[in-house]
């Protein structure tokens, strides 16, 4: 191989590297409690398509499965899905505190329609099927949202 | 008779015998005292884990019995050692029961996630591979 062909190689893997980084997105979301006054509420934040179709889970939070029917959208949409659980639960979120989930999504995802949707259901107090219905833009990035019944605010950082 | 007598003496005892050794092979209890048991909250992280959805957690014989559905979505029961949290005993649900649930999606098309088109599990990877998403609680 002469020195040409090596320094094509070279640039050449070192482009396809860069696009790989450039083909995920770190994306940060914070998720404020309100004070309710109720037992710890069980979140699922889940990603919708621009069809509404469910995309995945990114985080459900509530330990006990036989409670996640309470979160209803996320639990009907997300039922052809084997692996919706998988290293993605954790603890309820008590009364005021604040969820903070953390995902590498793909690139693709951002400005093409996608959702960030959360189901919120508390013990003994209403259910909160799609509390919250976010697009996923880079203008709605660090912008807050509120939730229907449960959740104070809800904002996203893409890094 | 005499002889007789003692054929079927011996073969009485051969038969209690057998029978007395059938429980201690086919055994699979668990014989752990209570202080060295590890709690349900263990083994409920136990079975995330493993990416278990645990529908039922019960005692039964002296160990932990989960019934639930494994990573891959399949209906199963495992006896769990109740002081190392090991799987002792893992049983798939029974192809019967799943041709009952086939027969009844074939009556009701609606019933199938994947006739209803609104579940349908991601083709493209929503992460980049190799990593999960993480969740912290402040």
């Amino acid at each position: 191989m002469n020195q040409k062909s090596v320094l094509t190689a070279l640039i050449t893997a070192a482009v396809l590297a860069s696009q790989a980084l450039a083909q995920s997105r770190e994306v940060n979301i914070t998720t404020q409690l309100k004070n309710y006054g109720g037992d710890g509420a069980y979140l699922a934040v889940y990603l919708t398509d621009a069809q509404g179709a469910y995309a995945g889970t990114l985080w459900v939070a509530g330990g006990k499965a036989k409670y996640y029917k309470h979160l209803a959208d996320w639990n009907r949409l997300s039922a052809g899905d084997a692996k919706r659980l998988a290293g993605v639960t954790g603890a309820s979120v008590g009364a005021g505190r604040k969820l903070t989930v953390t995902a590498d999504l793909a690139d693709a995802l951002i400005d093409a329609g996608y959702e960030i949707r959360v189901d919120a259901a508390v013990e003994d107090m209403r259910d909160s099927p799609s509390e919250l219905r976010v697009p996923l833009t880079t203008d709605n990035a660090g912008k807050s949202q509120a939730g229907k019944a449960y959740i104070q605010s809800l904002t996203y950082q893409l890094k | 008779m005499k002889h007789h007598h003692k054929i079927l003496g011996s073969s009485l005892l051969a038969l209690s015998a057998a029978l007395a050794a059938a429980p201690a092979l086919a055994s699979d209890d668990c014989e752990v005292p209570v202080a060295r048991w590890q709690s349900r909250e263990a083994v409920r992280q136990m079975a995330v884990q493993k990416g278990w959805e645990v529908q039922r957690l019960k005692i039964d014989d002296g160990c932990y019995e989960i019934r639930g559905t494994d990573a891959e979505g399949r209906g199963f029961k495992a006896k769990i050692d109740p002081e190392t949290l090991e799987v002792i005993k893992l049983k798939q649900r029974d192809r019967k029961a799943d041709r009952r649930g086939d027969r009844k999606r074939e009556r009701d098309p609606m019933h199938d996630p994947r006739v209803r088109g609104d579940t349908a599990s991601p083709d493209k990877p929503l992460f980049t591979p190799g990593t999960t998403p993480r969740g912290q609680i402040e």
